[in-house]
């Protein structure tokens, strides 16, 4: 599978502060790559750098196979559209200004365009209102709108949803599957909100105090963090014989409890073990969340 | 370059202040014009010294706006993002402030000449001299909108960049009528009589005051100065914010 992005060993340094420290990452094509990480932790530094609106200390970037140190790196860029941090848009203007104002930086010459874009993100009844009388929702949809002239094919989105209503986060959510989906566009999101970024990210990025700690796929996390029983006894040895007899898929976690990932027949289980002389304390089904799994990657209960 | 260049005219182009600033500048330039030309007769060079004492300060309060409404708006980001050099985002900032500043002089001088024209009896005129100091005038035009642009694009906020450009200005205003004054008084040391008349040149926001009533060669030394200041300015300016963090 070609990758669209390719960061290799990162860094950022600001006098003796490592802002960002050997990060690398990979986002496949097609993919929605989900980045995620503490307050402080680099995401918006790393998506700055990748931008160009900050200079790197050392590393490369590889966009569209070229990489930042080539001379034509540019023509990568035309290839992107970025929202970072806040949208930028023209608080003077209406939506319809602001389009035309990134039709022209983007050199194209007709505006046929600005309709099916206003329709795409649900601005076209906008008419004549500035941007500085539009509610958060509307100005983080024009600066999706934004990003989108010139039909990219990579979108970096730092925080679509922030500040958003439920209704307007399940709007992006519906927007950003369907770009996705019909439009073929990679999306390089970072939100703390893992809720929501478990329901669409193909691909996910941990990063932790500037480094990135972890890269994997929605379907191997999904199947580390699958549904599993967790259970407690008084005889850990006549579980696991239970257990291996049953030809089970487990996990010791103590002396008393242990995880069951494969399928098992609970009644079979209880009476097996009851004939092995080994009490039941207690048994529940119980699913590894994105935040569970990204809270044991770094530790700690600390605000995400 | 071409695309930036778009961009931005089509910015000026919907954007109220400059409106406002042409209209304004139109007027004092034709109010006192004609004030004048009806106490007796005008030599046209002097729509020039009208012009050109006032551009900087006028033009002061909308170019700090526009340039800093980048900042504050965050759309400079737009353009690094759509894969534009900072040198090119510079040039086409740079060369946006000097349409509109040549806009407001060509328009309030034009006006200032037809008032002339039309009123003044007397119609023996130098238009060569008139000519050739219209020229140095818009190259002090030129000088100026690079100062401004400098400020607007290192400056990271509107309210700072429309702040510093208006006290830019008038603190060349003051500086040149400073040195303006002193140099009518006449100055013992040679070396200081020397700097003070350096820095009376040098100002492109006074250099109206002289442009109309010296010889040629004056003329083209005060347009070397704007040449001098335009590299410079540039040269820093380009330096600084291809550095710079776009936050």
């Amino acid at each position: 599978m070609d990758n669209v992005l390719t960061v290799d060993s990162l860094g950022k340094n600001y006098g003796d502060f490592k802002a960002l420290s050997n990060c690398s990452m990979t986002i496949p094509r097609g993919s929605i790559y989900g980045f995620i990480g503490k307050n402080g932790a680099g995401k918006t530094t790393m998506i700055r750098i990748i931008c160009g609106l900050q200079q790197k200390t050392k590393g490369n970037v590889t966009l569209f196979d070229r990489k930042d140190t080539d001379g034509n790196f540019n023509v990568s860029r035309r290839r992107m559209g970025a929202v970072v941090e806040k949208p930028s848009i023209y608080q003077e203007m209406t939506a319809i200004e602001n389009l035309k104002q990134q039709f022209y930086i983007k050199g194209l010459t007709s505006f046929e365009e600005i309709d099916k874009l206003l329709d795409l993100v649900g601005l076209q009844d906008t008419g004549n209102r500035k941007v500085k009388d539009f509610s958060l929702g509307m100005r983080q949809r024009l600066g999706i709108a934004i990003s989108l002239v010139g039909n990219p094919d990579f979108l970096i989105l730092d925080e679509p949803t922030n500040g958003l209503d439920p209704q307007g986060i399940i709007e992006m959510r519906k927007l950003i599957l369907k770009l996705n989906h019909d439009y073929h566009i990679t999306f390089l999101i970072s939100s703390h909100y893992l809720d929501e970024l478990s329901k669409i990210a193909t691909h996910y990025g941990f990063i932790n105090q500037g480094e990135i700690i972890k890269e994997i796929s929605a379907k191997d996390l999904e199947a580390h963090c699958g549904k599993y029983i967790q259970i407690e006894v008084n005889n850990s040895k006549a579980l696991m014989c239970t257990l291996d007899d049953m030809h089970v898929e487990y996990k010791l976690l103590s002396s008393t409890k242990a995880k069951i990932f494969s399928t098992v027949n609970i009644t079979q289980l209880v009476l097996a073990l009851d004939r092995a002389n080994c009490e039941v304390i207690s048994l529940f089904e119980k699913e590894e969340s994105l935040e569970s799994y990204f809270i044991n990657l770094v530790g700690g209960e600390k605000d995400v | 370059m071409y695309r930036l260049l778009s961009a931005n005219l089509y910015r000026l182009r919907i954007y109220k202040p400059f409106w406002i600033n042409l209209f304004i500048l139109v007027i004092i330039e034709a109010l006192l014009t004609f004030m004048l030309v009806v106490q007796g007769e005008v030599p046209l060079d002097f729509t020039l010294f009208i012009v050109l004492l006032v551009i900087g300060i006028i033009t002061s309060f909308f170019i700090g706006l526009f340039y800093g409404t980048e900042y504050s708006d965050g759309t400079i980001r737009n353009k690094v993002i759509a894969g534009h050099k900072r040198i090119t985002i510079y040039s086409a900032s740079l060369l946006i402030g000097i349409i509109s500043i040549s806009a407001l002089y060509f328009v309030s001088l034009i006006v200032g000449v037809f008032i002339v024209l039309m009123f003044s009896k007397d119609g023996n005129y130098d238009l060569l001299h008139f000519l050739v100091s219209s020229i140095i005038g818009w190259l002090s035009c030129v000088s100026i909108a690079s100062i401004f642009n400098m400020i607007g694009m290192l400056c990271s906020s509107k309210s700072k960049s429309s702040t510093t450009c208006i006290l830019v200005s008038f603190m060349f205003l003051l500086i040149g009528l400073i040195c303006y004054s002193l140099s009518l008084q006449g100055l013992n040391s040679s070396i200081f009589s020397e700097a003070v008349q350096f820095l009376f040149d040098a100002n492109p926001f006074v250099q109206g005051i002289q442009i109309s009533t010296v010889d040629y060669l004056t003329i083209y030394k005060l347009g070397f100065y704007c040449l001098y200041l335009i590299l410079i300015t540039n040269l820093v300016g380009m330096h600084i914010f291809n550095k710079k963090e776009l936050k």
